[in-house]
């Protein structure tokens, strides 16, 4: 009961914002909802958006600034093109802040939101992300509801969306806040392109505006696009075809999903990939999508066909169309770790009506018993849903992960002191680390690892970064951090901050100028340089 | 008629609970004063965060003021030290004092004042312990959440 507590708190202290996302993305399903609809369906839907849209927010309770160091870039973007809006100088604005892509789409949206409801951009940043994640859930719920017309199942489906694994919601700790809103957004479009089998002209132009804008939101999007719709082309082919043609396609699908999940395995770096999806929930869909298969057989091939097109993208290199990113695949593994909680959830939604429809089929020859059967029936299942949720939300964590929340109550109160007593041409050394997001390379870049990073965007200090592991008492490491004008160096006691002990061996080169609880600042001195 | 006699109602018990924290101490009143505790114990109104050093010439009293009314303050240690006290810029929740430099494990005795009407808000006794939390651990953090890597490695 406490996460409710926490989110109705976080809820009452953002509500302007919270409610202006929610209006914001509720946009997205004027063409994709139809509003006839049967009042069980729209009591479910309701709840369920109103108790993840609580426990989401649950997240805002300790956390002062958006995590990870992603976040930084989005906060110089955003406030960049707010400037933009504010001085009528938005084109000049968008060509600066980014020259090489980044995710315009969310930034012009987050940029509006912040300017439109009056809010600071961290906040606007954090509460339109876990807004989105509330959202993630929604397309998944309607999709399996248009096909089966089964409330448990989909409601089943809704639930593995949002809280089956801890991806996708994990990948706000990375900062993953573009990702995130393309996925939502590729749902809708899935959701609307199933929707409308007889598409005119109109729909056709919302159908590409909507590629468009979500391929703004995350170029990657339009990857999924393509593989969603290959999948679709490939599963309706397969509908046509004889038994034992179908039998043989489906031991080769499952056979290179196999495969391709050995070779991922096999890789240090892309197995964590799918490290979210090894638990329970995963064995649960496995073992209900036979049912899919029987009774949803062109839905499961589409299901089985995106999975395999995920996994391929990951070996798939992209040097031959865009050589200056040399090292990048069709889809990044953080990008596909995120997303494939998508198909399994459906899997799972299938898995559940397929069930039902069997045991449905198996109770036809006693027809006197049909309608006491039914209920019952549609009872057990809502008990088996509610006692999964019950199990999984139970082992679910709402809250910050200590991996990726850089600023904590010590470095709120180290920025303002920095802010305030030291010079403007101060220039502060912060930690940073080398990441690696791409196997077989040997190329690696340095990304901040602590608090430091937002020294920058809040203090206007200047921050230079170096590997955390640097050697402090070496001799060679004073004269180049002197060489490069350092003044202060700036610590927490996060694992991948500088280390205290280091910087103590010397207390004639380091000489602690502020102490907190958690963090310190160290003013450099005996350099031999005057400023 | 029964709306409006609601809306007094609740509107007194909202009043009631707003003021309940940074109430004026009438002389003749025999309620304690509110004590001054630790954040990761309860941080309702205002608490105390630790303590830190600047340039081991001042000792910085770290505090944490959930209640607005409790965030423009300055500090009596001892009776006779006056902390000066600054809300941070971007998170003005997050309050600290600097004042005369005391000794690691030196026991002090915190008054926490308003500003604004000179009224004693809260008060409390503790040992300083620089660089490190004094009070246990925060009981309802999360702890069964497995540690996931760290991005992307």
């Amino acid at each position: 009961m406490q996460i409710f507590f926490d989110g109705v708190q976080a809820l009452s202290q953002n509500w302007v914002l919270v409610v202006g996302a929610t209006l914001v993305l509720s946009l997205n399903f004027l063409f994709s909802l139809k509003a006839k609809q049967e009042i069980s369906f729209k009591i479910t839907l309701a709840l369920f958006f109103l108790a993840s849209l609580l426990l989401r927010l649950a997240y805002l309770r300790d956390i002062y600034l958006p995590p990870y160091f992603d976040s930084v870039e989005h906060l110089r973007i955003i406030n960049a093109l707010l400037d933009g809006w504010k001085s009528h100088t938005l084109l000049d604005s968008t060509s600066n802040v980014t020259p090489t892509y980044y995710h315009l789409g969310y930034h012009l949206l987050a940029s509006l939101l912040t300017l439109t409801l009056g809010a600071k951009t961290p906040n606007m940043m954090l509460v339109f992300g876990q807004v989105v994640l509330t959202f993630i859930p929604i397309p998944v719920f309607l999709l399996i509801w248009q096909k089966t017309k089964d409330l448990p199942s989909a409601l089943f489906a809704a639930l593995l969306a949002g809280f089956g694994w801890y991806m996708p919601a994990f990948a706000v700790n990375w900062g993953k806040y573009p990702a995130l809103l393309g996925i939502f957004f590729f749902e809708i479009l899935l959701l609307s392109f199933q929707q409308d089998k007889k598409r005119n002209s109109f729909t056709k132009i919302l159908i590409f505006l909507g590629i468009l804008i979500a391929t703004i939101i995350h170029t990657r999007v339009l990857i999924l696009i393509l593989i969603a719709y290959t999948s679709w082309i490939f599963a309706k082919e397969i509908k046509d075809f004889s038994v034992d043609k179908k039998n043989s396609i489906i031991r080769i699908l499952l056979f290179s999903i196999f495969i391709y999940l050995l070779s991922i395995q096999e890789d240090p770096l892309l197995k964590l990939a799918l490290e979210p999806y090894l638990n329970n929930t995963s064995l649960l869909i496995l073992i209900l999508s036979p049912f899919a298969l029987k009774k949803y057989p062109r839905e499961t091939y589409f299901i089985l066909f995106f999975i395999l097109f995920l996994l391929v993208t990951l070996f798939i290199p992209t040097a031959w169309a865009l050589p200056q990113f040399p090292d990048q695949t069709l889809l990044d593994r953080p990008f596909v770790e995120i997303i494939l909680f998508f198909p399994l959830a459906l899997l799972g939604g299938f898995g559940l009506a397929g069930l039902v429809r069997t045991l449905q089929d198996l109770s036809r020859p006693y027809a006197q018993m049909q309608d006491k059967s039914r209920t019952t029936r549609n009872t057990l299942f809502f008990i088996f849903v509610l006692l999964f949720s019950f199990f999984t939300l139970k082992n679910y964590d709402f809250y910050p992960s200590a991996c990726c929340d850089f600023v904590g109550y010590d470095d709120t109160l180290a920025f303002d002191w920095l802010d305030k007593n030291l010079p403007q041409d101060t220039q502060i050394l912060i930690a940073g680390n080398q990441l690696n997001v791409v196997p077989n390379t040997t190329s690696s870049s340095l990304v901040a690892s602590d608090a430091g990073i937002w020294i920058t965007p809040l203090t206007g200090r200047k921050s230079i970064m170096l590997s955390h592991h640097l050697d402090f008492p070496s001799q060679e490491i004073f004269e180049e951090l002197c060489k490069k004008e350092i003044d202060y160096i700036y610590l927490d006691n996060t694992s991948q901050s500088f280390k205290y002990s280091q910087l103590d061996k010397k207390p004639e080169w380091y000489k602690q100028t502020l102490i907190l609880p958690s963090t310190s600042i160290y003013q450099l001195q005996s350099c031999s340089y005057e400023k | 008629m029964k709306k409006i006699f609601f809306l007094i109602l609740v509107s007194l018990l909202l009043l009631s609970a707003c003021s309940s924290a940074p109430a004026p101490q009438k002389e003749s009143s025999p309620t304690p004063l509110p004590s001054l505790p630790y954040c990761n114990e309860d941080d309702t109104d205002i608490c105390l965060e630790g303590f830190g050093q600047e340039s081991e010439e001042q000792t910085i009293i770290l505090l944490k003021a959930n209640n607005q009314n409790c965030r423009d303050i300055y500090l009596l240690v001892d009776e006779d030290n006056t902390f000066t006290c600054l809300q941070t810029e971007e998170f003005p929740i997050n309050i600290y004092c600097s004042g005369l430099l005391f000794q690691n494990e030196e026991e002090i005795f915190i008054e926490v004042y308003s500003n604004l009407n000179e009224k004693l808000i809260a008060q409390g006794e503790f040992t300083i312990q620089y660089g490190a939390y004094h009070a246990p651990p925060n009981l309802q953090a999360p702890t069964s959440y497995p540690n996931y890597p760290n991005y992307p490695n």
